[in-house]
């Protein structure tokens, strides 16, 4: 999330438009700053050029740590750090400790993957980000140009091309 | 300070409640104050000091603010340590129990000088040291809160307080002007109170003592005395009888001296050794079905009023002559049986009979004789003195009462203004008696009516001796100073008696008493010890002493009337009234360890229950008489007096007749016993004089309305108990078809063997033994063999090391009284609850005597089984303790952490036993919110929340508070002593040195405790017999609690 | 689009919704003032919630005493309700987890509220295994926090501990999820609103800005989450059932539950799920978007759960009298003959034979039917878990101790009250949050918009349905 950028940036009634569109500029070499949408438009992120997200990765990171933390916490509590003698089951009764682990280990990994999530999009509680049009939540598609990155009159040239309801200028 | 208002004060201020003292002591807890004085001062060293001084203090006053308040303390510490007592260490007196005709030399264990538990007494011989749920409960009624605490004196219509000195004087007064005096009493065994009564009869020559049994036995005595010259009751050997007949005598539960005979009579009994098994066959003659009917083998159901008859009958048989017009065929046909049995068995079987009736009793003397029992079985030169209840007497003193005859009556701890069959006669009589004194420590329906109740200690308070039978002499010492200003009847004598040989001066007057009247009593009959000092020594420290029989023969001789008997009555219905194991006749219905006690047979407690016959409709269900059901409130009317009381179904109760509980129905016994149940004593039948416990003129109404609180701990009453299917004609298992509800229009009547296949129990009759014995190892094999396959290894090679307790119970002694119950409440604080919360199934104990009918329906025979936590290896409740509040000691106890658990009741659900208990209110009144506090009858404070009745609580077993579980510890706290006690004096710990609480107070020693570990242990030996299976042993709970195969030896050609 | 349009699919969406209508639609309960429905059930709900905090707070202050389970039934509708509530909690995850796994685009309309009702049963349910300790105020003692009291430990081969950590994680997680599903159309609520509402949920949107890299982010996370959930979710009641499962009470001691008790609880969640969407459909006007199509498919799934339920039921009758163990043909003929006899009489009419009407499907297409059944579903659902509990304890191994157990007011009151509870939260829920997926729905429009699916459909036979959604 850069600050103080002076964004150029067109408003589109329909998601197909919008494809098409971000084709359109792709082929003319317009650098698109960012698109915004009120919902995900699929197809997009290749255009894009975005490359996929490696939050499994770390889910399954946290997972495997929550694993490890139930196993090995549960071993080390009934073998050595007060073994006590339950039903006659030996003190280290690994089959009873499945349920935990499998449990730890989702909680590990979802709650992880959300924080992360969240960290890398720069969202969360409380935090405020400058958003170009109130309509892009509810059915504006938007793509945005940094002013410093193009040139201004070829990007208006390209958005009456390519059918943008309406075009503005906005620093964020 | 509010909580020094009750009554506990920490200095002589606070006593006087010095206004100025306690604003201070109310200061103590500001910091402010402090902190003034503190910033008097400058100096950097007293600063840091009063910093760390805050600190503490603020600590300190933190902790005690979140108690709310000051906790009162009322540890007392010792000025002068006694010697004797060193404290955590239980101390043991040998003493006696001596109560309304029971006897027992006891051991009171105390703790810091409180006697909390009474064992028996390993010492005293005839099995005298036997104890019974009544002598285990005794110990409460020391610190019954409805103890009176002075000497009290009639004004107008209730009593004020009064002192010894005032009493002594108008009592005084009144004797002088005495030219009646009659002395109404209990049965007094102990020879140097009827030394003080004599001195006090020298003094007032007028005097007359009368005895009075709250169950008479005067019909036996006096039968006895036409025989034998001599008013007692012979000393009976249950061992030595291979035929036991017994017409309605409840001997192993209630009759003479149950723990004595109980003990003998499984000694006869015992199977666990195949090769030499043998079993004596016990008859019983009943209609009502008494713990000794459910122990008997064959039970013959006759009338009460054809008891008569049927002794008439035998009598017949056996001697010959007498006339037995009116008795049931069939049960002529079994008695015809009996006697031939009898013949086989002379000189080796027995006859009893708790009739009443002077010529039924000659007749059972006749029939003992004529089979040459007497001198073999039954010992009337050693006889038995605990009853000598003279009814002739007693109805003398009544018609002198009445005619003004008597002018001063001493009433010596007896209450016929309750029990006697001529209660009211009795109270009038009273109104025209000048001068009544009565001896007793609390108010009861007699004493309310004397003009001075001269308040008595309780034998745990008091010095005293007792001659139960004629060769032995047992002492009574007190346990604790009496806690209120009593005295004891014997040394209220002397006093009024001014007797020489007693000076009030003394610190212990009626202790020199004691020891003079020893001088040449017991003393001159013994020649073992030279010294009297060192003889008394020694009495005191065994309890009882062994002396030469004094009394003369016994030679057998005819005569009296053999034709009084009672007149079989034709009424079709008739009602017995009955002593239960708790309740006597009223006497301990003060107390709520007995009263909380179920009944053995019918498992009620918290009340009588009119015990109805029951049969099987033939299809699926159990119907009662009249169709009532467990639990509904009828209208029973005698002789027109009409009573409505809740009934319970009764099994092996005779069709024609029912059944209720003497004992119950108080009208002043304290918070505990008062108004609970029916009082039934004034329809006893009065024959002759002679009160006879039935009546024929009976109706039972049907049933009015449910009781809301139906306090039976048992719903389930039957373990595959046959009748006949109406459909088929085949005989079928008649309770598995009553667990059907709704069939669903299928006609389905339960699948057979729901019940008889469990593993919970095995019974078998005496001649299939060998048979049982094979499907039961078979059986065994196969469980053990399931086990085998489990996937956990165990802790079997830990369990190998150090001790492994177990124990055995064996079922064919248990006969079901319920001692041991009432132990384990002692031992280990068990709460009382009350009848509300036994009826909502709350109850508490520990330990639980279930009992099964099984056999034929209408005449079942039963089978008591102790049950308590079996300590599995293989806990289920351990498994699912969320907080590892139960768990498993490597000694192979199941050990329960009462502050760990947050009351989840999985491990109660889990348990296959139903062993473990929830504390659902704050029942010991532990808890930090008052409002859940069960108020048990209506008391101002809650049972057990008063400082008094906490002296009883075993300070070595936790209280617990609300919303934990609990259950049995295999009395943990004694293995801990043992060991200790072994550890200290460097040994290893002996076999038997550890006993529980419910194995010492088993009369018949059932129960067994020790080491599975040691081989030579006297539990494993047990555990050898092939009768030993383990309950629901093929669930692989591996629990540590073995049982026996119960067998019966019932004559199965009773049933044809 | 890139999803393969089915042209032989009923629209999803009904009513030629265009983006904006469906913002509009979606986002204005949150706007207007609540309908006179809506207050009526508000009360009505607050005062159960009242109910509830009354009960709870004597039991606590008096004891369990005040409920009437006895030394042998040690629980009773305690536990009943805490399993029918878990059970009740699984539809939510279910349908917004394995249905977006499966790619089952009629999710949309009913995941979000699904969701919420997930939460909210979980919280219930969360309420009974606190309810019932003898001794509350110590509850923290089965949490393996390092203390000095050795250190002492709580069991972890307790059942009752597996519960503790399956329903907490199983609550976290649905809750992350759910949230993360709300925040893009919370943002659709903050641009629409003004002043203080805006700041509201200025918060609550955390931020969003539609972005595509959030976008990509979000979809993969919500893929990953609904990987996760889905496993959990069937190992949630698996745990519950183990409860039960591990212990050795005959009736009990059953290795069919863990799969009885998941497709019960599916069967149980998709009945509360179409009680509740019956009703939200009619107060909030969202007929076009949870549409027949909806109520159908999930009709079948509850066929399928209902018949799965009873083929568990007959397999436990048979094993029973297979197994040759006197225990165990006891404790089954018990529940079917004994004094319990009318709830597992109940439970076979509610869970079996009931939902077999939806075999016709005009019957499963039948608001009214629907809307009866999924209460009498769940009413059975609840007769199940009571005969499992207390029909089975009651009558155990020792004769001795059978005994009956019947509740007293306080336990009724405590479960009305839970009622309440849970209302209350969902009623709140409905007015301050876009009850249907805005963002998703808008991603299914152009798939399931009737003016698309008409569209495409032309040359087709329109009236010829495929039986299952693939």
């Amino acid at each position: 999330m850069s600050h103080n950028k002076n964004l150029v940036y067109g408003l589109y009634d329909d998601e197909e438009i919008l494809l098409k569109a971000v084709k359109q500029a792709n082929s003319d070499h317009l650098d698109i700053d960012d698109v915004y949408s009120p919902f995900p438009v699929h197809g997009l992120d290749p255009l894009l050029g975005l490359a996929e997200s490696r939050l499994h990765i770390a889910g399954f990171v946290y997972g495997m740590l929550g694993t490890l933390t139930a196993f090995l916490g549960m071993s080390w509590i009934f073998t050595k750090d007060w073994p006590v003698i339950f039903g006659g089951k030996p003190y280290w009764s690994v089959p009873a400790f499945i349920p935990i682990v499998f449990e730890l280990t989702v909680l590990f990994a979802c709650v992880g993957m959300v924080i992360t999530f969240y960290i890398v999009c720069g969202l969360g509680p409380g935090v405020t980000n400058d958003y170009l049009d109130p309509r892009i939540t509810d059915d504006k598609f938007c793509i945005a140009f940094d002013k410093s990155k193009v040139d201004v009159s070829k990007v208006e040239a390209f958005f009456q091309s390519t059918g943008a309801s309406e075009v503005s200028h906005k620093s964020i | 300070m509010k909580k020094a208002t009750n009554n506990i004060w920490v200095g002589e201020k606070d006593l006087t409640r010095d206004e100025q003292f306690i604003q201070d002591s109310q200061k103590e807890l500001s910091l402010e104050e402090t902190m003034v004085s503190d910033s008097a001062n400058e100096s950097l060293r007293s600063n840091r000091r009063d910093f760390l001084r805050f600190l503490g203090f603020g600590l300190g006053a933190a902790t005690i603010a979140a108690g709310c308040d000051t906790p009162v303390k009322r540890a007392i510490p010792y000025v002068v340590k006694p010697d004797s007592i060193i404290p955590g260490v239980a101390t043991y007196y040998a003493s006696s129990y001596v109560n309304g005709g029971d006897y027992a030399s006891i051991l009171v264990k105390t703790r810091e000088g409180r006697p909390i538990k009474i064992e028996g007494n390993d010492l005293a011989p005839d099995g005298l040291g036997k104890t019974s749920a009544r002598v285990q409960a005794s110990v409460l009624s020391l610190y019954d809160v409805n103890r009176l605490r002075t000497p009290m004196a009639k004004s107008g219509d209730g009593f004020v307080a009064t002192n010894w000195s005032e009493l002594d004087k108008n009592v005084g007064e009144a004797l002088k002007t005495a030219s009646n005096v009659r002395i109404l009493s209990q049965t007094i065994i102990s020879p140097t109170s009827m030394k003080a009564i004599g001195e006090f009869a020298i003094k007032y020559p007028s005097t007359k003592v009368v005895t009075l049994d709250p169950v008479s036995y005067s019909g036996l005595l006096d039968a006895n005395e036409t025989n034998f010259g001599k008013r007692a009751i012979p000393s009976y050997h249950f061992d030595k009888a291979d035929v036991i007949v017994s017409f309605n005598a409840d001997f192993l539960g209630t009759w003479v001296n149950p723990t004595q005979f109980a003990g003998d009579y499984v000694k006869n009994r015992n199977v666990s050794d195949l090769s030499k098994a043998k079993m004596s066959r016990h008859f019983q003659v009943e209609s009502h079905m008494s713990l000794t009917g459910s122990n008997a083998d064959n039970r013959i159901l006759v009338k009460p009023s054809e008891q008569g008859v049927a002794i008439a009958y035998l009598y017949s048989q056996i001697v010959g002559g007498g006339s037995s017009a009116g008795l049931n065929d069939k049960a002529k046909a079994g008695l015809s049986k009996v006697a031939t049995q009898l013949k086989a068995a002379s000189g080796k079987s027995i006859v009893v009979s708790a009739s009443n009736n002077v010529s039924e009793q000659l007749m059972v003397n006749a029939i003992n004789n004529a089979l040459g029992n007497y001198g073999s079985t039954m010992d009337m030169s050693n006889a038995l003195y605990t009853r000598q209840g003279n009814e002739r007497e007693f109805n003398k003193l009544v018609e002198d009462m009445n005619a003004g005859q008597v002018d001063f009556l001493i009433i010596n701890d007896i209450n016929p203004a309750y029990f006697s069959s001529m209660s009211d006669k009795f109270a009038q009589g009273l109104t025209k008696v000048k001068t009544k004194v009565a001896f007793g420590m609390a108010m009861d329906e007699t004493n309310n009516q004397a003009d001075y109740v001269a308040v008595t200690p309780h034998f745990l308070e008091s010095w005293g001796d007792a001659m139960p039978s004629d060769t032995v002499v047992s002492v009574i010492q007190p346990t604790i100073s009496p806690l209120f200003e009593s005295r004891q009847m014997e040394a209220s004598l002397l006093h009024w008696a001014e007797s020489a040989n007693y000076d009030p001066k003394a610190e212990q007057p009626y202790f020199d008493y004691l020891k003079y009247s020893w001088k040449d009593g017991a003393f001159a009959n013994q020649n073992s010890f030279a010294s009297f000092s060192s003889f008394w020594n020694d009495a005191l420290h065994n309890g009882i002493v062994s002396v030469a029989n004094q009394s003369a023969g016994n030679a057998y001789a005819d005569g009296g009337s053999l034709t009084e008997i009672t007149k079989p009555s034709s009424t079709d219905m008739e009602i017995s009234f009955f002593e239960t194991v708790n309740m006597g006749n009223g006497q301990f219905a003060g107390n709520p360890w007995l009263m909380e006690m179920p009944s053995p047979v019918d498992r009620t407690s918290w009340g009588n229950y009119l015990a109805v016959p029951v049969s099987f409709n033939g299809v699926s269900k159990m119907v009662g008489y009249n169709d009532l059901t467990d639990g509904d409130i009828v209208t029973l009317t005698i002789e027109g007096v009409e009573y409505t009381l809740p009934v319970v179904q009764q099994f092996g109760q005779m069709p024609g007749t029912v059944g209720l509980a003497l004992g119950y129905g108080r009208t002043m016994a304290g918070g505990t016993g008062t108004n609970i149940g029916v009082n039934i004593n004034n329809v006893v039948k009065n024959n002759g004089g002679y009160a006879n416990y039935y009546n024929d003129n009976v109706t039972v109404s049907n049933a009015l309305s449910k009781e809301k609180e139906f306090s039976c701990v048992q719903y389930h009453h039957t373990y595959g108990v046959t009748a006949e299917d109406t459909a088929t004609g085949k005989v079928i298992n008649a309770d598995e078809a009553a667990t059907v509800f709704f069939d669903y229009f299928t006609g389905v009547t339960g699948f057979q063997g729901a019940l008889t296949d469990r593993s919970v129990v095995y019974t078998t009759n005496f001649k299939d033994i060998k048979e049982e014995v094979k499907d039961l190892t078979k059986k065994r094999e196969t469980a053990q063999f399931l086990n085998s396959k489990q996937i956990y290894r165990g802790h079997d090679e830990l369990y190998k090391n150090g001790h492994h307790w177990g124990m055995y119970v064996d079922l064919n002694a248990c006969i079901g009284c319920g001692a041991c119950t009432v132990a384990c409440m002692a031992e280990n604080n068990v709460p009382v609850v009350g009848k509300k919360e036994v009826s909502r199934h709350h109850e508490m104990t520990w330990l639980r005597i279930d009992r099964y009918y099984y056999g034929d329906v209408t005449n079942p025979n039963v089978v008591y089984q102790p049950m308590m936590c079996q300590h599995c290896d293989n806990a289920p409740c351990e498994n699912v303790c969320p907080v590892n509040a139960t768990n498993h000691s490597s000694e192979g106890l199941n050990q329960m952490t009462y502050n760990r658990c947050i009351g989840t009741r999985y491990c109660a659900n889990n348990c296959p036993f139903k062993v473990r208990r929830f504390n659902w209110f704050d029942y010991t009144t532990a808890d930090i919110f008052l409002a859940n506090q069960v108020n048990i009858a209506d008391e101002e404070i809650p049972f057990g929340a008063d400082n008094l009745t906490r002296m009883v609580l075993n300070p070595d077993v936790t209280v617990r508070t609300r919303g934990v579980i609990e259950k049995c510890s295999f009395c943990v706290q004694r293995i801990q002593e043992g060991k200790l006690t072994a550890k200290t004096e460097g040994r290893q710990l002996k076999d038997g040195e550890i006993k529980t609480a419910c194995q010492t107070s088993c009369p018949t020693e059932a129960i067994t405790f020790g080491d599975l570990n040691n081989e030579s242990s006297v539990l494993n030996k047990k555990i050898e017999s092939p009768l030993t299976f383990i309950a629901l042993e093929e669930v692989n709970v591996r629990s540590s609690v073995n049982y026996t195969l119960k067998v019966n030896n019932r004559d199965e050609s009773f049933d044809a | 689009m890139s999803a393969i349009i089915s042209p032989i699919r009923e629209p999803l969406i009904t009513g030629n919704k265009t983006y904006h209508q469906i913002t509009e639609d979606l986002v204005s309960p949150t706007e207007e003032m609540p309908p006179l429905g809506w207050v009526i059930g508000f009360i009505l709900s607050v005062m159960g919630l009242g109910v509830f905090v009354f009960t709870v707070l004597w039991t606590i202050y008096q004891g369990i005493g005040t409920w009437n389970l006895n030394r042998t039934v040690g629980w009773g509708w305690d536990i009943t309700n805490f399993v029918w509530w878990v059970g009740i909690g699984h539809a939510g995850t279910l349908i917004s987890a394995i249905l977006l796994i499966f790619r089952q685009k009629w999710r949309t309309g009913v995941n979000r509220a699904a969701e919420a009702m997930t939460i909210f049963a979980v919280i219930c349910a969360g309420q009974f295994p606190l309810i019932h300790m003898g001794r509350i105020w110590l509850g923290f003692f089965i949490f393996p926090y390092v203390n000095t009291r050795g250190p002492l430990w709580p069991n972890f081969n307790s059942p009752l501990l597996w519960d503790v950590f399956a329903i907490s994680t199983y609550f976290t997680v649905s809750l992350l999820f759910w949230y993360t599903g709300l925040v893009p159309d919370f943002a659709t609520v903050r641009d629409r609103a003004t002043g203080f509402r805006k700041k509201i949920y200025n918060f609550l949107s955390f931020g969003w800005t539609g972005s595509a890299k959030h976008w990509q982010r979000w979809e993969s996370l919500s893929l990953i989450l609904a990987g996760l959930a889905t496993p959990l979710v069937l190992s949630v009641h698996t745990i519950v059932s183990f409860d039960f499962a591990t212990s050795v009470i005959p009736g009990w001691h059953t290795t069919i539950f863990p799969p009885y008790f998941v497709a019960g609880a599916i069967f149980s969640g998709f009945a509360m799920v179409l009680t509740l969407m019956l009703v939200t459909r009619k107060l909030l006007h969202l007929e076009d978007y949870i549409t027949i199509e909806h109520i159908e498919s999930m009709n079948k799934v509850i066929l399928l759960t209902g018949t799965i339920v009873g083929v568990a039921y007959l397999t436990e009758l048979f094993i029973a009298w297979y197994s040759g163990y006197v225990y165990e043909q006891f404790a089954f003929f018990n529940r079917a003959l004994g004094p319990y006899w009318w709830a597992y009489f109940g439970m076979m009419f509610c869970n079996v034979v009931s939902p077999q009407l939806f075999w016709k499907k005009s019957w499963r297409r039948n608001i009214w039917l629907t809307f009866f059944l999924s209460i009498i579903i769940n009413i059975g659902m609840w007769f199940e878990r009571f005969v499992i509990i207390a029909t089975t304890l009651a009558r155990d191994y020792l004769p001795s101790s059978w005994s009956y157990y019947s509740p007293t007011w306080v336990e009724i009151g405590i479960f009305i009250g839970s009622l309440g509870l849970f209302f209350t939260c969902y009623l709140i829920f409905s007015r301050v949050a876009p009850v249907v997926a805005i963002a998703e729905i808008k991603a299914i429009l152009k798939y399931g918009g009737n003016q698309y699916v008409e569209k495409a459909g032309q040359g087709h036979d329109s009236h010829s349905h495929s039986e299952d959604a693939h």
